[in-house]
């Protein structure tokens, strides 16, 4: 399990510290949504089609019970009772209110969790077999993240050709946040 | 014969990302209570008022969407509305329409 040193935890809590003052600027008219939205993306924070959607970050897929308990808690006092584990094992609220979302992430911070680049082309938990391409008669595995040369973004996909292989196509669903 | 396809006009809250209709100048929470546009140039009209409350930060991304009126009431024409209207099809007792449940 992931365990913040001073240096993650202090980064954290000002990137958290930033986006509470995004956000109020957003609800003041001093950003519009076309400056607003890449900053609450690079948060995790998308707008879907029935309320916003918060997705936290779950590195490596394990959670503390001090975490879950967290999680649980968010889930109780900022959104309805739930939230939804996806397929790279992160987790998604589906119903915060903007204007809770900077006390959402305190919340996260003060249990070493964030929403840092849960969006976007970024680097997410892998969810491939374990064993693709470093077995006998895997075949043809391609295991390698490709970044744009012109953009500089990462493959969001981890393709597996192989035998054995369990490959993630992930859709770059990401241009309907 | 096919019902004539009208308009209405949403729009996201912007404090809490909730679904919104247009209704004589503002907004309300349900797509029955809100304002169906049989004229094109009136649904425009109302499309373009809505922009001050877009400059106002009351909400995001407003845009117009078509409809057919029958004697059941109000039906959007795309899937994507009609999930709007509605809640998550996968949770009927979210959203909207779990007020019915």
């Amino acid at each position: 399990m992931y365990r913040y040193d001073e240096f993650d935890a202090a980064m954290v809590a000002d990137r958290v510290a930033q986006f509470r003052y995004q956000v109020e600027r957003r609800l003041k008219g001093e950003l519009t949504e076309d400056e607003f939205k890449p900053l609450r993306l690079k948060n995790g924070l998308y707008l879907q089609l029935h309320a916003y959607m918060l997705r936290i970050a779950i590195p490596y897929g394990t959670l503390s019970t001090r975490q879950v308990r967290m999680l649980a808690h968010i889930a109780r006092k900022y959104d309805r009772g739930y939230g939804h584990f996806t397929t790279r094992q992160n987790l998604q609220f589906h119903w915060p209110k903007l204007v809770d979302v900077p006390d959402i992430l305190a919340d996260l911070a003060s249990v070493e969790m964030h929403c840092i680049q849960t969006s976007g082309n970024c680097i997410r938990n892998v969810t491939a077999d374990q064993f693709a391409g470093a077995v006998a008669g895997d075949r043809g595995s391609q295991r390698r993240i490709q970044r744009d040369p012109l953009t500089g973004d990462v493959c969001l996909s981890w393709h597996n050709d192989g035998v054995l292989g369990v490959a993630e196509i992930i859709p770059h669903h990401d241009s309907r946040a | 014969m096919a019902t004539p396809v009208s308009q209405m006009l949403t729009a996201n809250r912007l404090r809490d990302g909730d679904v919104l209709y247009w209704k004589a100048g503002g907004w309300v929470l349900t797509l029955p209570e809100g304002e169906v546009f049989d004229d094109p140039k009136a649904a425009d009209a109302a499309l373009a008022a809505a922009a001050a409350f877009v400059q106002g930060n009351e909400v995001v991304a407003p845009y117009l969407f078509d409809v057919r009126v029958d004697a059941r009431g109000i039906h959007p024409v795309k899937e994507r509305e009609i999930i709007r209207a509605a809640g998550p099809s996968v949770r009927s007792d979210l959203g909207k329409q779990a007020a019915h449940v």
